[in-house]
């Protein structure tokens, strides 16, 4: 990676305009290293427009690690992500959100001081790179009707719409999941990251949240990269599964290929089959 | 050989001394997780009463050592402990931060007020006598306070790594200061531990102020906040981890600054400039060079979860029409306050209260910088220097009008915290702390020093520089430019905190990996942040200037950076009133204490009125004043309106609070007309048109 060219969004071709038999997210050869830890090591999958892929694995399997890759919060050792056939390089995170990839968190990281209404809205202009100072100064940054129906759109969609004013901090940490949903899903992203979103709901609301996950997917051609330990769910939502155990990948395939697979079984069920 | 040995020993005792508060600061920290501030307020105060109890009162220097070092100083960081620092969660920096600084201001200022402001000198030797010379190093003679530095240092630094590092307690000391609560369900008894590690580390404390006493002749708080910076240094360089390399770094700045003083010729610039910045220059190459120094941040508790989330604002938990009768009643204020000014108000408070007036100016860069941006700049007064200088300066060599000298001060004090920003992107919070810190006592020694005179005569302000008859005795300009030049920019700070890049700073505070994570960038928007409280605080500080009609660095030095600081946070960081609230509290307070005994007058006393208060951020981030405020808001709003919703009692909050926690009524305009949270009807951003 070291003395790449530094990319610029603008010099990243359109995700959702990428040529054909190019993959929307490619990961080649990523490894990333924690002082002497390979926490990934030599990863290789893609994700095609519209699909959705489970990145399944037993903890510590560097999953999130890998996430963080995409995303640019970590810088891997060796390899590259390529988004529409571009190389991300060493684009920033915020350039990375703004190319179109949207992310959910592992430990839920909220905006404390806002509203759920205001989270959104806040992703929204981010997203686009809206917000200048001079705006601010002229009094010319309030939200337009068109940004406001669309936070109410999303809210209702995920299912915390009757919630729009009420502070985060309020909120416990199922509805917080569903707001850093709502948040990811308000910027329209071509590819939604997504780390264990049902952690901490009920079996209801994990249904809920498949079901819109499929949905965006199906409807919207939204790709997902699904992290989760709940595999009910991931078998609801994902067309594919990749299976990551100690920082490499052990299995691709459907879900009840991999289920299938001894590997897995060992790696992941911990049992030979 | 021999010429430069001349040179460096008389640099151990400094250096000795710089080791043991930098070992202790690395101690504190790492048996805390304290950056203790205070270290050489407590050192200042060892050494004060040791030399007040031998020369004053005629104690043996043994009794005196006794009480002021071995009894006082373990105390101190007993009480510091048990009644401020325990009450800290290990994750929240800003607290530990605001709570040290607050001492660090507080304790030297209330040293005088207790015992008199009479000077103390020619503090007695331990160990060793002074005048006796034991021994000569290449022909260098090597006296009692040579003597006892090494000595002491070497004993303390041997029985410390020894303490550290093969023992129990040095173990569980380690563990403690990642999560106290995580070692007290081990079963350790992790209060003792941490108590234990202040004892020890205040002792150090006591003992580096003794050791270094006899070196100065007169005994100055100045002194001792100089030293800590050498030792911010040295701990710096160690990463707050490695106690042998502070003490190493420590030892070698000593050395260092009386060899460049023996070999730079003492009257040029370069000795002029270079020496009283060493400290500075190494703190901020250790800050941007020593990789650990950048991860500090990442030190967080795995029982942070378990903290309840920072309390609302008053604004925000107001009944809307409370909401109106009290900004009506804040207009009537205004409208009096106005009329007074213009009319009948004595020539004494009308001058006070336009002083207050330019401070609010300065401290509304705070609420911008501290407030909105959540950073912790400890450099707000120099930013003020900079702009007051560039005005004085502009107005002394061309003759330039000091308003519009005000803009281009504006514009450098912002090119000055730009560059400020773009050295410490990768600091956060104690990182940031230090390198403003840095920048400040760099300005101080270095710049403001240099630039406070013209031709070798002080800067001035004249009338004619000023203009539109603003320093008439006998009218009113000034307050009216004064009360303009507030309302523009309390006008810019709302229309900033409403807008996008406020709630942008917003996500920021919250959670920056995922403000990141949504397309902000948070590199251009700390610069931005940093350029506008420059701006502010370039502004206020030639207001300043203009209201004191004098111009010179004691103005703007660090001490009072960080007492800026310290009174913001008293009435309240978050809100713009409370920056008008610290502005108008700051110089009320000193008039009021000037009809009192001389020792209760000057900035001494409100220091120490405002340090109290900020003590208070544990229990009240908000600021006490702000939490008073919201308790008598409430008070009064379940008599007014005892049917609204907001009215009931406190609903629970946090994250596994539940989600029947009350809604709480957002989007109510607090007294400046900002919205807290939410979007409302009024604020035509409602989501019910949506």
């Amino acid at each position: 990676m070291r003395g790449r060219k530094v990319l610029r969004p603008q010099e990243v071709a359109d995700p959702t305009g990428a040529p054909d038999g190019v993959s929307l997210l490619s990961v080649t050869g990523v490894t990333k290293w924690f002082g002497g830890i390979a926490a990934v090591r030599d990863v290789n999958f893609t994700v095609e427009s519209g699909e959705s892929v489970g990145l399944v694995g037993p903890n510590g399997a560097g999953k999130t690690t890998l996430f963080n890759c995409i995303c640019g919060q970590l810088r891997p050792e060796h390899g590259m992500v390529q988004l529409g056939g571009t190389e991300l390089g060493r684009l920033p995170t915020f350039q990375r959100a703004r190319l179109g990839i949207g992310r959910t968190y592992q430990r839920v990281e909220v905006f404390t001081d806002m509203t759920v209404a205001e989270h959104l809205l806040v992703a929204e202009r981010a997203r686009y790179a809206g917000g200048q100072l001079w705006h601010d100064l002229c009094n010319r940054s309030r939200p337009t009707p068109a940004e406001l129906k669309r936070v109410a759109q999303v809210l209702d969609m995920v299912g915390v719409g009757d919630r729009a004013d009420t502070p985060v901090s309020a909120l416990g940490l199922g509805s917080c999941r569903l707001v850093e949903l709502a948040r990811a899903l308000v910027a329209d992203p071509v590819l939604l990251l997504a780390d264990e979103p049902s952690s901490g709901l009920d079996v209801r609301e994990t249904q809920e949240l498949a079901n819109v996950l499929r949905t965006l997917q199906r409807e919207r051609g939204m790709a997902v990269l699904l992290v989760e330990h709940d595999l009910h769910m991931v078998a609801q939502v994902v067309d594919r599964v990749v299976v990551m155990d100690l920082g490499t990948v052990i299995a691709q395939g459907t879900f009840d290929e991999v289920m299938a697979d001894s590997t897995v079984r060992h790696a992941y069920l911990g049992t030979s089959g | 050989m021999e010429h430069f040995l001349g040179f460096a020993i008389p640099g151990i005792p400094y250096g000795c001394t710089y080791a043991i508060v930098a070992v202790g600061l690395v101690l504190t920290y790492q048996a805390t997780g304290v950056f203790n501030f205070a270290f050489g307020a407590q050192a200042y105060t060892s050494a004060f009463v040791y030399t007040k109890l031998v020369q004053n009162d005629q104690f043996p220097i043994w009794l005196a050592f006794l009480l002021s070092v071995v009894v006082l100083a373990p105390l101190l960081g007993l009480i510091f402990d048990r009644f401020l620092f325990r009450k800290i969660p290990n994750s929240n920096t800003t607290a530990k931060l605001v709570t040290g600084l607050s001492l660090f201001v507080g304790i030297p200022a209330l040293l005088p007020v207790l015992f008199g402001s009479q000077n103390q000198y020619n503090s007695p030797s331990i160990l060793f006598n002074p005048d006796t010379v034991y021994f000569r190093v290449a022909g260098t003679p090597v006296n009692g306070i040579y003597l006892s530095s090494v000595v002491v240092t070497a004993v303390v630094l041997v029985a410390l790594v020894a303490l550290m590092r093969f023992t129990n307690l040095g173990l569980q000391m380690r563990g403690a200061v990642e999560s106290r609560r995580l070692v007290q369900l081990d079963g350790v008894n992790s209060g003792r531990v941490i108590a234990t590690a202040w004892a020890v580390s205040s002792f150090l404390a006591g003992l580096a102020g003794v050791l270094l006493a006899p070196i100065y002749g007169q005994l100055q708080a100045q002194d001792y906040a100089t030293l800590l910076v050498a030792a911010f240094a040295a701990a710096a360089w160690a990463a707050l981890r490695s106690m042998p390399i502070a003490a190493l770094v420590g030892i070698l700045m000593g050395i260092a600054d009386t060899v460049l003083q023996g070999y730079l010729p003492a009257t040029s610039t370069l000795s002029a400039a270079v020496l009283p910045s060493l400290p500075f220059i190494v703190l901020v190459a250790a800050l941007l060079l020593v990789p650990g120094m950048r991860r500090l941040q990442d030190d967080k508790d795995p029982l942070a979860s378990v903290d309840p989330p920072p309390p609302p604002t008053t604004a925000a938990v107001r009944a809307p029409q409370l909401s109106r009768v009290i900004r009506v009643l804040w207009y009537l204020l205004l409208g009096a306050f106005i009329i007074s000014m213009l009319s009948w108000m004595p020539k004494t408070w009308e001058s006070v209260f336009n002083s207050g007036l330019a401070f609010s100016t300065i401290f509304l860069s705070i609420t911008l910088i501290t407030g909105m941006g959540g950073q912790l700049s400890l450099s707000q007064a120099t930013l003020a220097g900079v702009g007051a200088f560039t005005a004085a300066q502009l107005a002394n060599h061309l003759g330039l009008n000091f308003l519009a000298g005000a803009v281009v001060g504006a514009v450098l004090a912002a090119a000055v915290a730009v560059v400020l920003a773009l050295a410490s992107l990768r600091l956060k919070g104690l990182g940031l702390a230090l390198m403003t810190i840095a920048a400040a006592l760099f300005f101080d020694n270095s710049v403001f020093s240099q630039v406070s005179v013209i031709n070798g005569r002080a800067l001035t302000v004249q009338a004619k520089w000023v203009g539109l008859g603003i320093l008439d005795v006998n009218g009113h300009s000034l307050f009216v430019v004064l009360m303009i030049v507030l309302v523009i920019c309390v006008a810019g700070v709302m229309l900033v905190r409403n807008g996008t890049t406020g709630r942008y700073l917003a996500a920021q505070r919250g959670s920056e990996t995922a403000a990141a994570g949504i397309g902000i960038n948070i590199t251009w928007q700390r610069i931005q942040i940093f350029a506008l409280s420059g701006v502010v605080a370039g502004i206020g500080g030639t207001m300043l200037v203009i209201q004191q009609q004098s111009v010179n660095a004691a103005q703007f030095n660090y001490e009072l950076s960080l007492a800026f600081v310290v009174i913001v946070i008293t009435t309240g960081v978050s809100t713009i009133e409370g920056a008008i609230q610290a502005g108008m509290g700051f110089v009320v307070i000193q008039q009021l204490l000037t009809y009192l005994p001389a020792r209760f007058g000057g900035t001494g006393l409100t220091f120490v009125l405002f340090a109290a208060g900020a003590l208070t951020y544990v229990a009240h981030p908000e600021g006490i004043l702000e939490f008073q405020k919201r308790r008598w808001t409430m008070r009064f709003q379940r008599l007014l309106f005892p049917d609204d919703p907001s009215s009931g009692p406190p609903a629970p909050r946090g994250i596994g609070g539940g989600d029947n926690g009350a809604k709480l009524p957002l989007g109510v305009p607090s007294l400046d007309g900002s919205h807290t949270g939410g979007v409302t009807p009024e604020s035509g951003t409602g989501l019910e048109g949506a």
